[in-house]
């Protein structure tokens, strides 16, 4: 147990991405890093999500978030849902030296409804202080072609909002980010827009399906024939 | 700054029973038991040995992620660097933070850029200022 | 004297290539800020940064030659000390400002030095008086010479090829030793005030201090042939120093610290975080504690903390590293002391300062001492 634990050797030892997500977290020394493991983390449980997304077809905003803030808690995040900052904000995450993220969760039904969960974060829940400059729009899609809808999504906010500066996200192809001067405190507010892809439809029940109904049918005819 | 005590509840709080949260539970009982000026350097061994674990482990992590970057903030993240001579050499955090964002490290004797820097940086850790003062 | 021609802009690449060659970076970069110099990550960055045109204007390209002769004459250095008689002084010093100095390899291209090239073209260069400068309260004869200076450096074995590094496995620890050229400068420093002469040679990281107390040997008996006379004779003891400055609780940080017990024990002690203190450290305090005798300290590394600037600080520090042998021994003598990370004169004065000051204090309690005996 005298071994010097070098970052590589954690790396190594622990490829899994939740333990890069709590070391990234720990190491952390600025409000930068802090926001870059926050959205990794992010990434991380909504990557889970996707996977085992037939489980969660039927689960509403609500708990789809308690799902992702349970995530965050058991890698050591000190996350909330629900939690009264400035009104109910889905997901807090707190840290030291006052970092705090917020993120708004959204199921996509309407590019006014995502549009309305960008006005609640940048303009009820957070206060765009230091060290609170960055959140996060997360969107719960069950319909196909994500990318398709992010974009589209992207055009609506920038044609509502023309203080908006829009970015790309080195994370993910999937998210973009948004900044904008906030208002309460003029200081720049970064908001990334993160989809969560949870559309389910799989072909392959169908097809076996129509398999089955042709059998039987060849086999009726062929009695019917016998007949 | 929170007693010992208050800090355990608010950890149980927010984090209830898990793994991770019990082990930072051991390690604030171990904090809060030793004089802070015998706690200059903490490693993940000591750390491992405090919590009675071989190696580090994902709860160990989720502790270590609780008491240093929630609001709890009772341990600060340091770095050592190790040369290929075995010196040791602890990093600025300010060169720590643009070493991060800038992907080079810089020897800080020889001025000559470090390419793997990751198997040379050791973290460890220290007690923050608001618990060495409560203690 | 040598008078800096401050009317011919220097080359900017050969300052940079000189500083560079010579610099640790840490104590380089609080020179090149400390002067407003610009800087990059590290040294080929920052070279880069110098050298690019218009970068530097003319007087921060003057500055950057003072910061090399600065660190030529004080920085990485193996030192001793030689009391040397007041009017003697005096009288080398109004000597050494009026003589003309033989023109010479190393003078024609002072304070840059010989490029690599010219370094390796030539094969023997004898140690020569390469300039005279003021030097911050005192005079400077700078000689210069190339040695083929030893270094003894651990060999990573992965560095290796696979069979070299079949062939080596059984070893815990692979040495090298390499040769270099380098060109070298050892200074004998005459101040204007007090009684203390020094001689300060090179002494990058990896020499063999048995190099450097040769090459001490020879810039003394150069300089005594220079001057005349037998200026320079046998340098101040400064073993008592080891302990004294040891023992002053406020005298900067105690990093490195080795001595013997009466517990016939030797221990090696360091300090792996910045600005802790030996000295506080609990362990070495729980230890002395438990000794009804003292430690018997016979190395010391000590760093302060200097201000260059109002917002720019060095760390040097000062070794004085003997042996235990020479600890148990009935007189003691450790002649060299080793100051490093110094960025120029400001911050080696500074140690310079403490070395007196302790010395005085010794000089002062051997005479109260002998006083109490013949009293």
């Amino acid at each position: 147990m005298n071994k010097q634990w070098t970052i590589e050797d954690l790396k190594l030892a622990f490829p899994d991405p939740a333990f890069q997500c709590r070391m990234a977290m720990f190491l952390a020394i600025s409000h930068e890093e802090r926001i870059s493991a926050v959205e990794r983390a992010i990434d991380h449980v909504a990557q889970n999500l996707n996977r085992t997304r037939q489980h969660r077809q039927h689960k509403n905003e609500d708990l789809l978030t308690t799902d992702i803030v349970t995530s965050l808690k058991d890698m050591g995040f000190q996350a909330s849902h629900d939690t009264d900052v400035g009104g109910h904000c889905d997901i807090v995450i707190e840290g030291r030296e006052d970092f705090l993220w917020l993120g708004e969760a959204k199921t996509h039904s309407s590019y006014d409804w995502l549009y309305k969960g960008f006005q609640q974060l940048s303009t009820r829940y957070s206060g765009g202080m230091p060290g609170q400059e960055a959140g996060g729009l997360i969107i719960y899609c069950y319909n196909k072609k994500v990318l398709e809808m992010m974009r589209d999504w992207q055009t609506h906010l920038i044609e509502r909002r023309d203080d908006v500066k829009i970015s790309s996200c080195a994370l993910s192809k999937l998210a973009f980010r948004s900044t904008h001067a906030h208002d309460a405190s003029g200081l720049p507010y970064m908001i990334r827009h993160m989809p969560v892809p949870l559309y389910f439809e799989p072909q392959d029940k169908v097809a076996r399906s129509k398999d089955r109904a042709q059998t039987t049918s060849r086999r009726v005819a062929r009695k019917k024939g016998a007949q | 700054m929170l007693s010992a005590d208050e800090l355990k509840l608010k950890i149980n709080r927010i984090w209830g029973v898990a793994p991770g949260a019990m082990l930072s539970l051991r390690i604030i009982d171990f904090l809060t038991s030793v004089p802070s000026e015998q706690l200059s350097m903490l490693t993940f061994g000591n750390l491992c040995r405090v919590v009675g674990k071989p190696e580090p482990d994902k709860d160990l992590l989720t502790a270590i992620n609780i008491l240093v970057s929630s609001k709890v903030q009772v341990l600060e993240t340091h770095m050592l660097f190790i040369d290929d001579n075995k010196d040791e050499h602890e990093i600025d955090l300010k060169d720590l933070q643009e070493t991060r964002r800038s992907g080079v490290f810089i020897h800080p004797r020889t001025g000559e850029m470090i390419n793997n820097f990751e198997a040379h940086f050791v973290p460890f850790f220290v007690p923050s200022q608001s618990l060495r003062e409560g203690n | 004297m040598t008078v800096l021609n401050t009317e011919v802009i220097p080359d900017v690449a050969a300052l940079a290539h000189a500083l560079r060659k010579r610099m640790p970076w840490a104590p380089a970069q609080k020179a090149l800020q400390a002067h407003g110099l610009p800087r990059g990550r590290g040294w080929d960055l920052t070279v880069a940064k110098l050298v690019t045109p218009g970068t530097l204007a003319p007087d921060q390209i003057v500055a950057m030659q003072q910061l090399l002769v600065d660190h030529e004459l004080c920085g990485e250095k193996l030192i001793r000390l030689y009391q040397m008689d007041a009017e003697l002084k005096a009288t080398l010093i109004r000597q050494l400002r009026s003589i003309d100095i033989q023109p010479n390899v190393f003078t024609a291209c002072y304070p840059t030095g010989l490029s690599d090239a010219e370094i390796e073209e030539n094969n023997s260069f004898p140690l020569q008086i390469a300039a005279i400068v003021e030097a911050d309260g005192g005079l400077a004869v700078v000689f210069s010479t190339i040695r083929g200076l030893i270094f003894r450096e651990e060999v990573d074995p992965d560095s290796l090829p696979p069979a070299a590094r079949e062939a080596l496995s059984y070893y815990d620890q692979v040495l090298g030793v390499r040769q270099e050229r380098r060109q070298t400068f050892e200074v004998v420093y005459l101040p204007y005030e007090g009684d203390l002469v020094d001689i300060r040679v090179d002494y990058p990281d990896g020499m063999l201090r048995a190099a450097a107390q040769t090459a001490h040997a020879q810039v003394r008996q150069a300089f005594n042939e220079f001057v005349g006379c037998e200026a320079l004779s046998t340098p101040l003891n400064l073993f008592h120093l080891i302990s004294s400055m040891y023992e002053a609780p406020n005298e900067g940080t105690v990093v490195e610290l080795a001595f013997g017990t009466t517990t016939a024990s030797t221990k090696y002690e360091k300090m792996r975080r910045s600005l802790l203190c030996l000295r506080q450290e609990v362990y070495h305090r729980a230890g002395k504690q438990a000794l009804a005798a003292p430690i018997e300290p016979f190395r010391v590394s000590i760093q302060w903390l200097v201000s260059l600037t109002d917002d720019v600080y060095s760390r040097p520090e000062l070794s004085l590293q003997s042996t235990q042998m020479a600890r148990d021994s009935e007189a003691p003598t450790l002649f060299d002391a080793v100051i490093r990370n110094t960025t120029g004169d400001r911050d080696y004065n500074f140690i310079r300062g403490r070395l007196e000051h302790f010395l005085a204090a010794i000089t002062t309690a051997e005479t109260l001492e002998s006083m109490d005996v013949v009293g």
